[in-house]
């Protein structure tokens, strides 16, 4: 028998307290693991998905809004503007890159975009089959609509009208299929990329059902359409000063605003940040007390056991050898406690993922972060800690008077 | 085998205890006989090198065991020393093959299923291998303490009291295994008692 397994059997013998330790330092790590997979991820889409664009040109109502709608494709639009304003705002000399969002369909959940060809260059955007968009109702589809909606170059399907329902379908012009883009991980690759005309064409088409109107061949060209509006622009600056002048420009000189990816970010994660803090701290809270929770069991359990570790002394166990079972005692629980823990936050992130509606911002418990290992270094280390003492007053028995009964 | 010279042990400030010089040739058997009180522990604790002497010598072996390094100590008693307390202090958490196996693995030796079996059959507790010690009666349990402390075939076996806790009947059988199994191992043995009625047993005795 080595030392190893004197400490296992020890805490075997000891189910409960164990058993507690256990569940405390398991409980500890996995909402700290959970916290940081999680925020990790949600900054990481934040950013990836905002990576170029710095402003947002839209309706105006809260810039947050316009920002989530228009960047991260969760929430609604904040209404529609212009094509003649945006494609003014497009020409004026501080913009670089102008990439117009055409929104208001789905399919099966996944937003339909009006864009143009701006957009590819915006997100850098490769194929991995197929061809861009072109014609009207040419569809260029992101990795993960491809791969969840089974759908591949050449199918056919029919939008629906809203940016998530399913129930008022667009089903006299279908969509095809001409491209599939390779995964980026963003955003893009949860959208259904067609042209502006095609958005357009089908909401005008509607407007001529209700209207009871013949529905011309081919939709009118963009300059045709007077009343042409489209949901948002994205801007690209030639120049950083402009981060404080075009917006400025922006909002003084039309009806619009235009909104800063950057600042309403770093503004949502604040406001996130304030709860993840607080569950941090619940988390370290929980860490300490299965600190405390390990010492005094085994301070306790030492109590019990000093004529079992004395009457290992006498069979010539040295001192160190005692210290050691003590601490493995220790680092058994912290290891178990860990192991679970980090186990249990990757499965409880998984699965938090899998109820998400919103696939743009589905988080993952399938991946291991580079400082999830001070994570579980701090989880071992607790073990470690507690039994440091108790290992200590093991190791200083006076082996003599606890046999003598003194 | 054993020798005492010139040893004394202070306890706290004043009391001290003086004990007359010693030799104990191997394979001999003493009895230890001295009334509640008078060392028969502490002179114990200090043979088997549990406690350090203010003054004097302990040889076991020709080995002046105190000037030994602490760790190297520790080797030497698991190795040479078998020791039997008045109460049996199995680990709890353990069965008794596992009690057994770790005397031989602090002892530095491999575990050796045959000689574990072979001793605890002398004993008669055979059956018992795979019983925790809360699963034993009184006897059974000295049973098991003595064959932890032959396990290894010490050169010395020492026992304190080992018939304190048992009825006449376990304490009869119990002392009876020392004398056999120091025999058979080749021990030389030492059993402190303050019971007289010991004595017949013993051609050796150090009265305290």
């Amino acid at each position: 028998m080595n030392i190893l397994s004197i400490s296992f059997k020890s805490i075997k013998a000891n189910k409960l307290s164990a058993f507690l330790n256990i569940l405390l330092i398991a409980f500890g790590l996995c909402i700290l693991t959970v916290l940081l997979l999680a925020s990790h991820q949600i900054q990481n889409k934040l950013e990836n998905n905002a990576q170029g664009i710095d402003a947002v040109v839209g309706a105006k109502g809260s810039p947050l809004q316009l920002i989530l709608s228009s960047v991260y494709h969760i929430d609604f639009p904040t209404g529609n503007i212009p094509l003649k304003t945006a494609e003014d705002l497009a020409k004026n000399r501080m913009v670089k890159l102008a990439v117009p969002l055409a929104l208001g369909d789905n399919f099966n959940g996944y937003r339909i975009v009006g864009t143009n060809s701006n957009f590819i260059k915006l997100y850098h955007l490769k194929l991995a089959k197929g061809k861009f968009f072109n014609k009207n109702f040419e569809v260029t589809l992101g990795a993960d609509v491809a791969k969840t909606q089974k759908l591949k170059v050449g199918d056919t399907f029919f939008g629906a009208h809203g940016l998530a329902d399913n129930s008022d379908i667009h089903n006299n012009h279908a969509y095809i299929v001409t491209g599939i883009l390779t995964p980026n991980a963003n955003v893009t690759d949860q959208l259904v990329l067609t042209n502006l005309e095609s958005v357009w064409h089908m909401h005008q088409h509607e407007e001529e059902i209700a209207t009871q109107s013949s529905l011309p061949e081919s939709p009118l060209p963009a300059a045709q359409m007077p009343t042409a509006e489209i949901t948002s622009l994205l801007i690209q600056y030639k120049s950083p000063i402009s981060t404080i002048l075009f917006p400025k420009f922006v909002n003084q000189s039309t009806n619009l605003q235009a909104a800063s990816p950057a600042i309403e970010t770093t503004r949502l994660f604040s406001l996130i940040g304030v709860g993840v803090v607080t569950l941090q701290y619940f988390a370290v809270l929980i860490m300490a007390i299965s600190v405390i929770s390990v010492f005094v069991s085994l301070l306790n359990s030492l109590k019990q056991r000093k004529y079992d570790l004395s009457i290992m002394r006498t069979m010539g166990a040295s001192k160190t050898k005692i210290f050691l079972i003590v601490m493995l005692e220790g680092f058994i629980l912290s290891l178990i406690g860990t192991i679970l823990g980090w186990l249990f936050g990757h499965l409880l992130l998984q699965y938090m993922g899998s109820l998400q509606d919103a696939g743009q911002a589905k988080l993952t418990g399938l991946i291991f972060l580079q400082p999830e290992s001070y994570l579980i270094l701090v989880g071992l280390s607790i073990g470690i800690f507690a039994a440091l003492l108790p290992a200590t007053a093991a190791y200083r028995y006076h082996i003599s008077k606890i046999l003598a009964g003194n | 085998m054993v020798k005492v010279s010139s040893l004394s042990h202070i306890f706290g400030k004043n009391t001290e205890l003086s004990f007359k010089d010693w030799e104990v040739k191997t394979g001999q058997q003493w009895l230890l006989l001295g009334k509640s009180g008078s060392g028969k522990t502490t002179l114990i604790h200090i043979l088997t090198g549990l406690l350090n002497p203010q003054k004097g010598k302990i040889y076991i072996n020709d080995t002046d065991i105190y000037s030994l390094s602490p760790s190297k100590l520790d080797s030497f008693r698991g190795k040479n020393i078998g020791i039997v307390f008045q109460q049996a202090h199995l680990i709890k958490s353990l069965n008794v093959y596992q009690n057994l196996s770790i005397a031989q693995s602090f002892a530095g030796l491999k575990p050796n299923k045959q000689r574990i079996t072979q001793v605890l059959n002398e004993l008669q507790i055979g059956h018992k291998i795979k019983n925790y010690p809360h699963q034993l009666s009184q006897g059974q349990m000295q049973r098991v303490a003595i064959a932890r402390a032959v396990i290894n075939k010490p050169a010395l076996l020492v026992a304190d009291e080992p018939t304190a806790s048992l009825d006449d009947e376990n304490a009869q059988i119990v002392l009876e295994l020392l004398l056999s199994l120091s025999k058979t191992n080749g021990s030389t043995l030492i059993v402190a008692t303050h019971d007289a009625r010991l004595k017949p047993a013993f051609t050796h005795q150090y009265i305290l």
